[in-house]
């Protein structure tokens, strides 16, 4: 990498910048296993590392009562048929590495990660935590009690339940991504209902595989030696529901907590998804409105007025959905200042025309951010597993690249017109408010 | 300076060797609240943040105890953005009035966010008051308490920035696409004539506080009950020093760990069990973190966590479970290798504590440890009079 020559000091100038170049995704490599299972290869690194991950559809979307999902997840860890879970944490332990499962709304998963010399020695425990869970019931009660205690921990924290209603609100309680568990739901989960689930849900077949890192040819060849001839015995039985989205009349919702000296705020709306047009612009607005520490929020709520640590808006996307929302904590005695303030820089992105060199700031920040998403073969599986569970190819990347770079202002407002008019927003509120008639 | 060239990234680290500890008892907070500062800009650069981002990059800052540190991350080809924007605020900040008054109020909503509305926010600053008594690590770096940072004026900021920013107290650390020779030029070019000033000479006295067993009880709205305990450890450079970190990592590191498998998943006291060192340069802390299971008393939770230091300290270390251990610091040490900001940031850390070449020694300090040295020091570490304890009952 070579500097641009450096010209004379001025320090009221200082040196001149670049455009961060446009990047291109890398050629991933893209195979299948013998039983149809799908593998990303993602090479690269300095070190030697493996990072591998086993995506499922086994989410919450597909479970059939609350907390199955979840609790199949955490199970998958807690013994085999011939190791139980004390020898599983061992034997990664052992090796320096780190073996967990995820599941969230879409997906369970089993990530792998650590030295690639180990990588062989994992691929056997995976194996045999993918194909003989034991599910043992004693384990399946304790994890069901500490989930009850961690809810009603939850339950203390205004922020969280701020972000619970506000689901709720988009999507309806009948819809998983609305729905949120309770203590008596927790607690019905049986140890049928698990095996249940592992068995429709954690066929090989349908896996989705990352590999990055310190990956080859011959890496392939390992892992379908251990996973590529597991076949599932229910084939066919996939779970994968529909569900309609019934987002809930009522707009606004006040959660009262006493004696809070700050308030959380949270509002948002459903946006377009990666598949949808817009998505890479919306991108853009979100980053302007409040995506870095330059954007329209930060500077106004934090650096101009001091009512907040911190203030971001952001645009989750969901297999199957989309949403952008803004969360900050405020001072309760600025609440409803804040409140203002936040809609005031909405309808600033509606109504006025950024200027030619905010645009640019903001473009070259975001490609800046780009190279960052694309540093590397463990951000880039981050990167490709976001695009691929949303249903677009890696190929969107380069597109989506080029669509930041071309950005126009017009184009930025009538993006803000189309899909942020303030009486389309959700807001929670909780805290103790002062000055507001809830 | 870190040379890597796979990336087309690169990490600027600024360290200052000023923390929370050089602060007088009576006016805290200031450091960290001078650290928001270092952003509003400089005598030649009105935005600090705005060329950055112009150039593709961001930054951030944190504050402990020990010291100020600064970075930022941008694309390599316009790391001289970077150089000349630190080098601007070491050579002239541009302070006023109306920006530390913003940025006091942005530091208090920081300090109710972290210590006031979160359910064991308090924690830190209970335990510096029993386990430093005088000693300046008695408060966090975000203040002992808000009123000082309501109460700090310009003058005070100032004396933080006069006696401390200069490049004789600083350390410039770079990892990433560049070239070392190129990176000099440039560091020369923006630093190079920046008075040098003086070295920070302030020494922190040792912990003289009285060793004694003390016991504090607190209620939070937290949903759950949870212990805090806490006993006093050697510095940074004690022949201890690792060796304690590593009886941390047989009770905590893993899912295998000691205390997440006894307590937390065989006896089911605790729905949350860690233990860890909070790593200052002068005698830190190592802290048993934990929230116990409803049913469960503090008493039966003190005992059982007891049981498992007292393990340590009588019962010699099982090869296997050594081996694993380092198997565990090993691969932690290959995989902080992965982000240039934490090469950086660690380069800068071990100058500070003496020699940046350091870095590559610590695995050596880990495998040095035998099973006899683990049990002596957890014999002195875990004493009744070394033992700070938090007790919290939820409303």
């Amino acid at each position: 990498m070579s500097i641009p020559l450096s010209n004379p000091i001025n320090r009221k100038m200082g040196p001149a910048s670049r455009r961060p170049e446009v990047l291109h995704f890398p050629n991933v490599e893209k195979t299948q296993l013998n039983n149809g299972a799908q593998l990303y290869l993602i090479p690269g690194g300095t070190q030697e590392i493996v990072h591998l991950e086993i995506v499922f559809p086994a989410g919450k979307w597909h479970q059939a009562k609350p907390e199955v999902a979840s609790a199949t997840a955490h199970l998958l860890m807690d013994g085999t048929a011939t190791q139980s879970r004390r020898k599983i944490a061992e034997f990664i332990d052992g090796i320096g590495g780190h073996l967990k499962t995820r599941s969230g709304t879409d997906q369970g998963k089993l990530l792998f990660s650590g030295l690639k010399k180990e990588l062989e020695a994992a691929l056997q425990l995976m194996r045999e935590i993918l194909t003989a869970p034991s599910f043992p019931e004693a384990e399946l009660q304790k994890y069901l009690r500490r989930s009850v205690q961690e809810l009603k921990m939850l339950e203390t924290q205004r922020e969280w339940l701020a972000s619970r209603k506000f689901s709720e609100m988009l999507y309806g309680l009948e819809h998983p991504y609305g729905l949120s568990e309770d203590a008596e739901q927790i607690k019905m989960v049986t140890r049928n209902q698990v095996v249940d689930f592992y068995q429709s849900q954690y066929q090989m077949s349908q896996a989705i595989m990352y590999a990055a890192g310190r990956v080859d040819q011959k890496t392939v060849e390992l892992i379908n030696k251990y996973l590529g001839d597991i076949l599932s015995e229910s084939v066919g039985a996939l779970n994968n529901p529909s569900f309609l989205i019934l987002p809930q009349a009522e707009k606004k919702a006040f959660i009262e907590v006493e004696g809070a000296s700050q308030c959380s705020i949270i509002l948002g709306k459903r946006v377009p998804t990666l598949q949808q047009e817009d998505s890479a612009g919306l991108f853009v607005l979100n980053a302007l409105l409040g995506g870095f520490f330059g954007s329209r929020l930060m500077q106004r709520l934090r650096e101009e007025q001091g009512y907040t640590y911190n203030i971001y808006s952001m645009i989750t996307d969901l297999e199957k959905d989309s949403y952008l929302y803004i969360s900050t904590e405020v001072g309760a005695e600025v609440a409803e200042d804040s409140l203002k303030e936040i809609y005031k820089a909405i309808e600033r992105l509606q109504e006025e025309l950024m200027a030619p060199a905010e645009l640019n700031l903001l473009i070259n920040y975001l490609l800046g951010d780009l190279m960052v998403s694309m540093d590397g073969p463990f951000n880039q599986l981050r990167q490709l597993e976001d695009f691929i569970s949303c249903g677009v190819k890696a190929d969107y990347f380069d597109n989506f690249a080029a669509t930041i770079r071309d950005m126009n202002a017009q184009q930025l407002q009538d993006l803000a017109r189309k899909y942020l008019q303030p009486d389309s927003m959700y807001e929670v509120l909780a805290g103790k408010l002062p000055n507001i008639n809830p | 300076m870190h040379e890597d060239s796979t990336t087309n990234l690169a990490a600027v680290n600024v360290l200052y060797n000023v923390g929370s500890k050089h602060e007088r008892h009576d006016k805290t907070g200031m450091v960290h609240l001078f650290e928001h500062l270092m952003f509003e800009g400089s005598q030649n650069i009105p935005n600090f943040d705005q060329p950055l981002q112009v150039a593709g990059g961001e930054s951030n800052a944190f504050t402990n105890k020990d010291l100020t540190n600064y970075y930022e991350k941008l694309p390599a080809v316009n790391i001289e953005t970077a150089l000349w924007l630190e080098s601007d605020r070491m050579l002239q900040l541009d302070l006023a009035q109306g920006k530390v008054d913003i940025q006091k109020k942005v530091v208090i909503e920081e300090f109710r966010e972290t210590c006031i509305e979160k359910p064991f926010g308090k924690a830190w600053h209970e335990l510096g008051r029993m386990v430093y008594g005088d000693h300046p690590y008695r408060w966090p770096s975000i203040g002992d308490k808000i009123e000082h940072i309501e109460q700090a004026e310009l003058i005070d900021l100032q004396f933080f920035y006069d006696q401390f920013y200069h490049p004789a107290n600083s350390i410039l650390t770079i990892a990433g696409g560049v070239q070392s020779e190129q990176v000099f030029d440039l560091v020369e070019k923006w630093f190079g004539d920046i008075p040098a000033g003086n070295a920070n000479q302030q020494k922190t006295p040792s912990v003289t506080s009285k060793r004694e067993f003390q016991k504090k009880d607190l209620s939070a709205k937290s949903g759950t009950d949870a212990i805090y305990m806490s006993f006093l450890m050697p510095e940074r450079g004690h022949p201890d020093f690792y060796t304690v970190d590593f009886i941390t990592d047989i009770l905590a590191t893993g899912s295998s760990a000691r205390l997440e498998h006894h307590l937390k998943i065989e006896r089911e006291l605790f729905t949350y069990i860690d233990a860890y060192i909070t790593g200052e340069m002068d005698e830190g802390m190592v802290v048993v973190e934990a929230k116990l299971r409803e049913g469960v008393s503090h008493e039966l939770a003190e005992e059982a966590i007891w049981s498992e230091l007292n393990k340590v300290a009588q019962e010699p270390l099982k090869k296997e479970e050594h081996i694993k251990l380092l198997n565990k610091v090993e691969s932690s040490v290959v995989f902080g290798r992965t982000s240039q900001h934490n090469i950086s940031y660690n380069l800068a850390f071990y100058e500070l504590l003496g020699n940046a070449a350091e870095i590559n020694e610590e695995m050596m300090h880990y495998r040095a440890i035998s099973k006899e040295k683990i049990m002596q020091v957890a014999r002195e570490l875990f004493s009744r009079e070394n033992c700070s304890q938090l007790n919290y009952f939820q409303k």
